[in-house]
């Protein structure tokens, strides 16, 4: 559910997404752009990373998913964030958490 | 039939920005003439002072700790109550909202909230109980109404307003106009596809489309006098900043001044210096004590004038329910969400600081002929918190049990029979770089009493005591004076029993405004 970068149906505030290559380029509801370059799909690490490449706002970004085993049935997923400008971390933030919980709702089948 | 309401609020407007509150330069004539008919409130006072907790409890009628939005940035729950809901579910009334809403945060790329949603895709609800929603802000840029009307009828037009946030999204602290003032610029735009007169332009279209027995919850909801500080250039003739006097607010002396800020809680001096952001509602990079005479003259000379435009919008939709005959049966309730500093103290903008500049709030209720109320003047101690209920009176329903405030009196007695004696303000901040400041204020018996509660500025020991009579502009702090201990005590222990509990699980920022 997370490595596919065009099957985030977990994360629906993300809008439109097609991909070119390493590159997921994503249209938000509002209509605002953003190219992504997925950088890392580790499947030993169960871990996901991708860059923001080309947003007017944003100078800086790095997002990492990782899932982490409990060996018990269950996982742990983080997904932590650094971006510049401070003002979209909030945004990005409050989108994430939601997402988050999408993302447990779906892998719990409710 | 009932009682009509049309309820117009502002944004950010000074209690003295009015001819009928003692403003000696704006003219405002509209406002003048129905306070003359009707109630005009001394002291009222916001729950909070800044924008989005003050609009929750207008639209909710509950404290900021019962309906949660606690900082500008936190959005109002979807199904949180509201007035409007309740006017129309119980009452029957044809409800709008049309201008400023800002229960949910403006800076949405997701379109996570539904007052963006609705206007990016041409809806005009419902939305929170109003049939009816035509949104607008302080941009001519965004996700409103009136961003949209300006994006397809007038898009070079849309150019030339002052951009509220810089390219990091933070408040813009570029500046312009004659003397560099932050927030100001030259605004090309004409007066009519200017915001304000767009807000009154559709309230009248909205008011036109009723029916004539209709009864209507209206809230005309002005966007201005708020900052960027860029009304329509073609009315700056009105004023000469040259030609204004500086406001009384502001100690001209810089010795004078600062002394009088070292006096009060330590955020007060390291915002004016530079050394503090603890909010979001002013120019990070913009430091107060920068701020000039000029300066101060010229954003005034601009706050003059959005005031004045404001008044004449409002003349245009009075005309309008003259002309449908609901004069003598509507109920007009006029008020903004909080106050501007316009240069007291050397500052501007907003943040926490719980004095007059912010707290002080114009509010005019002329009731319905039909109602029989006597014109008055009521300096019982009021708020945004007794709006709702008074709507549901004036509609006649019963103030229901989720609302906190009382219906607002309609004369000193009134008050003294309700045992109305104090109004109470919060402020709860906790920035991006970690700054927590949470102040809790009480206005009682003409006193403010502020306690700056333990956050990352304060340690608890701190606080604010204006005593309004002997210190109308608040500049002499008797936090510390013994020889008011006593007052002081009584007045803080009655704000906290006043105030319902903090959240236990405060709902999480989702945006910085």
């Amino acid at each position: 559910m997370v490595r596919d970068p065009l099957d985030w149906a977990w994360f629906p505030e993300l809008g439109t997404m097609t991909m070119d290559g390493d590159r997921r380029h994503v249209t938000l509801p509002s209509g605002l752009p953003i190219v992504e370059q997925v950088v890392n799909v580790d499947d030993a690490l169960r871990r996901f990373q991708y860059v923001i490449v080309d947003n007017f706002v944003i100078s800086d970004h790095l997002s990492t998913i990782d899932v982490i085993d409990l060996e018990d049935g269950t996982c742990l997923v983080t997904y932590s964030l650094e971006i510049k400008p401070d003002a979209m971390a909030i945004i990005i933030g409050y989108a994430t958490r939601r997402a988050i919980h999408n993302l447990r709702d779906l892998a719990e089948g409710n | 039939m009932g009682r009509r309401i049309l309820f117009v609020t502002t944004d950010q407007q000074r209690f003295d920005g009015l001819g009928c509150n003692g403003g000696q330069v704006a003219r405002t004539p509209v406002i003048d003439a129905i306070a003359a008919d009707g109630v005009r409130y001394e002291r009222a006072h916001p729950p909070n002072v800044v924008c989005m907790p003050s609009r929750s409890t207008m639209v909710t009628g509950q404290h900021v700790y019962h309906h949660g939005v606690w900082m500008n940035g936190v959005p109002l729950p979807a199904d949180a109550p509201s007035v409007a809901r309740y006017l129309r579910e119980e009452a029957g009334y044809r409800t709008a909202l049309l201008g400023k809403a800002h229960f949910e945060p403006l800076l949405d790329p997701f379109l996570m909230f539904e007052e963006n949603r609705i206007a990016m895709t041409d809806s005009f609800g419902p939305v929170r109980g109003f049939e009816h929603a035509e949104f607008a802000t302080h941009a001519a840029r965004g996700y409103s109404h009136y961003a949209q009307w300006m994006a397809k009828e007038h898009p070079d037009a849309a150019n030339g307003f002052y951009p509220v946030l810089n390219f990091s999204l933070e408040v813009n602290e570029a500046g312009g106009g004659d003397t560099g003032a932050p927030q100001v610029a030259l605004n090309p735009v004409p007066r009519e596809w200017y915001q304000t007169d767009w807000v009154a332009d559709r309230t009248i279209a909205w008011l036109e489309s009723l029916e004539a027995d209709d009864d209507f919850f209206c809230w005309m909801s002005f966007p201005d006098p708020h900052h960027p500080w860029d009304p329509p250039q073609a009315e700056m003739g009105r004023y000469d900043w040259r030609d204004l006097d500086l406001p009384e607010g502001y100690p001209v002396d810089r010795a004078t001044r600062e002394a009088i800020l070292d006096a009060k809680p330590i955020h007060w001096r390291r915002w004016y210096d530079g050394t503090l952001v603890s909010n979001y509602e002013a120019p990070r990079a913009w430091v107060p004590s920068t701020l000039t005479p000029e300066q101060i003259l010229e954003i005034n000379a601009r706050v003059h004038v959005k005031n004045e435009l404001i008044d004449e919008a409002l003349g245009r939709v009075m005309a309008v329910l003259d002309a449908r005959g609901w004069t003598e049966t509507t109920d007009v309730i006029f008020t903004t969400d909080h106050g501007e500093f316009q240069g007291d103290f050397g500052l501007l903008f907003k943040g926490p600081y719980h004095v007059d500049a912010l707290m002080r709030l114009p509010m005019i209720w002329r009731p319905a002929a039909s109602a029989g109320v006597e014109a008055s003047v009521v300096s019982a101690p009021v708020g945004i918190l007794d709006l709702a209920p008074t709507f549901c009176e004036i509609a006649g329903l019963p103030v229901p049990e989720w609302m906190d405030g009382s219906p607002l009196p309609i004369s000193d007695a009134a008050a003294d029979a309700q045992g109305r004696d104090s109004v109470v303000t919060v402020w709860d901040s906790v920035h991006p770089n970690g700054t927590a400041i949470h102040l809790r204020t009480i206005h009682r018996d003409g006193w403010t009493c502020t306690t700056a509660l333990p956050g990352t500025v304060h340690d608890g020991t701190e606080g604010e005591l204006y005593c309004h009579a002997e210190d109308p502009l608040q500049r002499v702090n008797r936090w510390d004076d013994p020889s008011v201990r006593d007052l002081r005590e009584d007045l803080v222990a009655a704000c906290m029993a006043e105030l319902p509990a903090w959240p236990a699980s405060p709902a999480p920022l989702a945006a910085p405004v």
